[in-house]
């Protein structure tokens, strides 16, 4: 059980007391205010302000934190477009540096801004609900099975 | 007569015992974990090595130690003595011991999510939105109402368990049940949520590109040993209160299946929430981070009713970890009146006076350390480190000696057709072969992943790249830098001098014993 989150979060709770800025800033990385999720291979409009303006390089890291991340660049600019190639959580940073490479979009303290934002399916995942029917069958149909092999027992 | 069925005690019904041990097997770690290891692996690509885990590993282990308490009717380390002598008894102690470990500070856990739960009872868990989860949390970490908590839950366990079999089956017949109701309303809450089956299908479609690296297996392996208790005691514990006759096969299938069953019902809850949210599990965000902070985080951005979500979200972990913690803190109590021959009284409230010292050891420091060091606490720290040892690193060790005492020594053929003799599903030898080979293939196999990594060896092909002694949170120790060997120090010698104190003393009454 890795408590890194808990523990940052202990610190970063006193700094939270703080009152907050009452004008609402325009986001780093802003979005199309009216898109809820971009969806798979769909065009989206995003703009960088703020901190995210330098920016050299924009990285999509798709799934980020996990062990089968999939990176996605391409180079700053005040207004781009982007497509996803992916469905899933995908983490959109500003990096300070010119990108060449998937680790440089990995390296965290290279972010000038990011924003995490859910990519939708383009349509019915095909192999997503066999595995979430097959999956449920084995699980279920188990637990069917050996009830029936338990109460057909004679006392 | 401390060993005799009467005296021991006897479940009531047969869905007594299936309640009971799928409550055990269903804990914390199972409403949140498997939908973490699922997003870090590959969505429903984790199902095939979680699959092969549950059929090759979780099965056939659960069956073994199922069929250990019903035949030898023993707790874990009576058990293993009628089986293998004073050697495998002494695993069955430091098995226990570990348990003890692990029930101090998961009962701290549940003081937190006690505390939460008051927060969201009284209003102020969002009195600033989702912004206030952090803060609340906080507050709580820091709090003597937790340490009383702590003492609360422990009292709670005692009054469960203080009649055996008949209070512990009366508790885990509202417990389960309730599990699932509520589980099933917060499916229906996270589903009905803007893009909230877009979650599932995030949760379930498969990406292959991790599915090569052994870490992924040893991720799916050491889910499947952890949810379903294993190497705990608790499930020959709870075996040996069944009749003589009991169907071992079907015992153990159906809690194994209603333990992933729940993991998978629990996956559409939390992934439908966190794609309509846009939270993920990070690689360092652990259960209790993911319970205490992330999932309340993103019931805050419900539409409605979110205080109400809180409150049965954070209930739900209280009774899930209530009907694991009593089967935790049994073993030890059934183990040690099977060989002292103590009162359940006497047994009970003994484990029960270390258990709550220990978990003052885990909530004191952080009321008190809270407010000079915020970013430094000691309890969260050790915490970490105690349970990556006992819970890491003793469920497999007493896993793997279960597979080889029983397959070599006592000899699973014959363990095999004292099950079949009242199984209507029928084991076969092939059965013989999963306890002698592959059940510790696997286990060794994992468990020398962990001492490479553990050794500071670097093997990037195979995906270990975070290596060296486990120190947990690099940035947590300053001040503390001798703390994590000291914790596997003392973790050590207490588990292994106890367990050898515990294995030369008293009798067994009914079974002189002598090595087998």
């Amino acid at each position: 059980m890795n408590l890194a989150l808990i523990l940052s979060l202990v610190a970063a709770s006193f700094a939270a007391e703080a009152p907050a800025p009452k004008a609402k800033p325009e986001p780093p990385i802003e979005l199309p205010a009216k898109l809820s999720f971009p969806t798979v291979g769909k065009a989206v409009a995003i703009n960088l302000n703020g901190a995210a303006a330098t920016a050299k390089t924009l990285c999509f890291v798709y799934q980020p934190d996990s062990r089968v991340v999939k990176v996605q660049r391409m180079p700053a600019a005040s207004s781009l477009s982007w497509k996803p190639e992916r469905h899933g959580i995908v983490s959109i940073r500003a990096m300070s540096i010119a990108a060449t490479s998937d680790s440089d979009c990995l390296d965290k303290k290279k972010v000038l801004a990011a924003r995490d934002v859910s990519v939708r399916f383009s349509g019915l995942p095909i192999s997503g609900v066999l595995i979430f029917l097959g999956a449920g069958l084995v699980l279920f149909g188990g637990v069917w099975w050996s009830m029936r092999l338990i109460f057909a027992q004679t006392e | 007569m401390s060993g005799s069925a009467s005296s021991r005690g006897v479940w009531g019904s047969k869905l007594g015992f299936i309640l009971a041990a799928s409550g055990s097997a269903i804990g914390l770690g199972n409403i949140i974990f498997f939908g973490a290891n699922a997003y870090r692996f590959g969505g429903g690509a984790f199902y095939v090595p979680y699959f092969v885990a549950l059929f090759l590993l979780g099965i056939p282990m659960m069956i073994v130690e199922l069929g250990l308490g019903t035949t030898q009717r023993s707790a874990l380390p009576g058990a293993l003595h009628k089986t293998t002598g004073k050697a495998g008894e002494f695993w069955g102690w430091w098995s226990l011991l570990n348990a003890i470990v692990i029930a101090m500070y998961y009962i701290t856990i549940l003081a937190w999510v006690a505390g939460m739960l008051i927060k969201g009872i009284d209003g102020s868990l969002y009195a600033r939105g989702a912004g206030s989860v952090g803060g609340t949390l906080t507050k709580v970490l820091s709090s003597w109402i937790t340490v009383i908590l702590a003492f609360v839950i422990w009292g709670l366990n005692i009054f469960f368990l203080f009649r055996g079999t008949d209070t512990i089956e009366k508790s885990v017949k509202v417990f389960v049940p309730l599990m699932w109701f509520f589980m099933a309303v917060l499916v229906i809450r996270g589903l009905t949520l803007d893009s909230g089956f877009q979650g599932v299908w995030y949760l379930f479609t498969p990406n292959f590109s991790g599915i090569t690296e052994p870490t992924v297996w040893q991720g799916a392996f050491s889910q499947m040993f952890f949810s379903l208790s294993l190497g705990l005691g608790t499930m020959t514990a709870y075996a040996s209160y069944l009749p003589k006759k009991s169907d071992v096969v079907a015992n153990g299938s159906v809690v194994s299946f209603m333990n992933c069953g729940f993991e998978f019902v629990a996956g559409l809850a939390i992934f439908s929430m966190l794609f309509a949210f846009t939270l993920h599990p990070g690689e360092t965000t652990g259960t209790l981070g993911l319970s205490l902070y992330v999932v309340p985080s993103g019931i805050a951005e419900f539409p409605a009713a979110q205080t109400l979500f809180a409150c049965i979200f954070f209930f739900l972990l209280l009774i899930a970890g209530l009907s694991s913690s009593i089967s935790i803190i049994e073993s030890p109590v059934a183990a040690i009146r099977d060989k002292f021959g103590w009162s359940r009284r006497r047994a009970l409230l003994t484990v029960s006076a270390f258990g709550a010292l220990g978990s003052l050891l885990f909530a004191l420091p952080m009321v008190l350390e809270q407010h000079g060091k915020p970013a430094q606490p000691l309890g969260l720290s050790l915490l970490e480190l105690f349970d990556h040892w006992a819970f890491g690193y003793s469920l497999l060790i007493v896993g793997l000696v279960e597979a080889i005492a029983i397959g070599w020594g006592y000899g699973i053929t014959r363990l095999r057709e004292q099950i079949n003799e009242n199984a209507r599903f029928k084991l076969g030898p092939w059965f013989d072969g999963l306890i002698k080979y592959v059940v510790p293939g696997l286990i060794i196999l994992v468990l020398s992943l962990n001492v490479i990594k553990e050794l500071g060896i670097t093997i990037p092909a195979v995906g270990l790249t975070k290596a060296g002694f486990y120190k947990g949170d690099a940035g947590t120790y300053d001040g503390y830098g001798w703390m994590p060997m000291a914790v596997f120090g003392i973790w050590l010698v207490v588990t292994v001098v106890g367990a050898y104190i515990l294995t030369r003393s008293g009798k067994y009454p009914e079974h002189d014993g002598g090595d087998a």
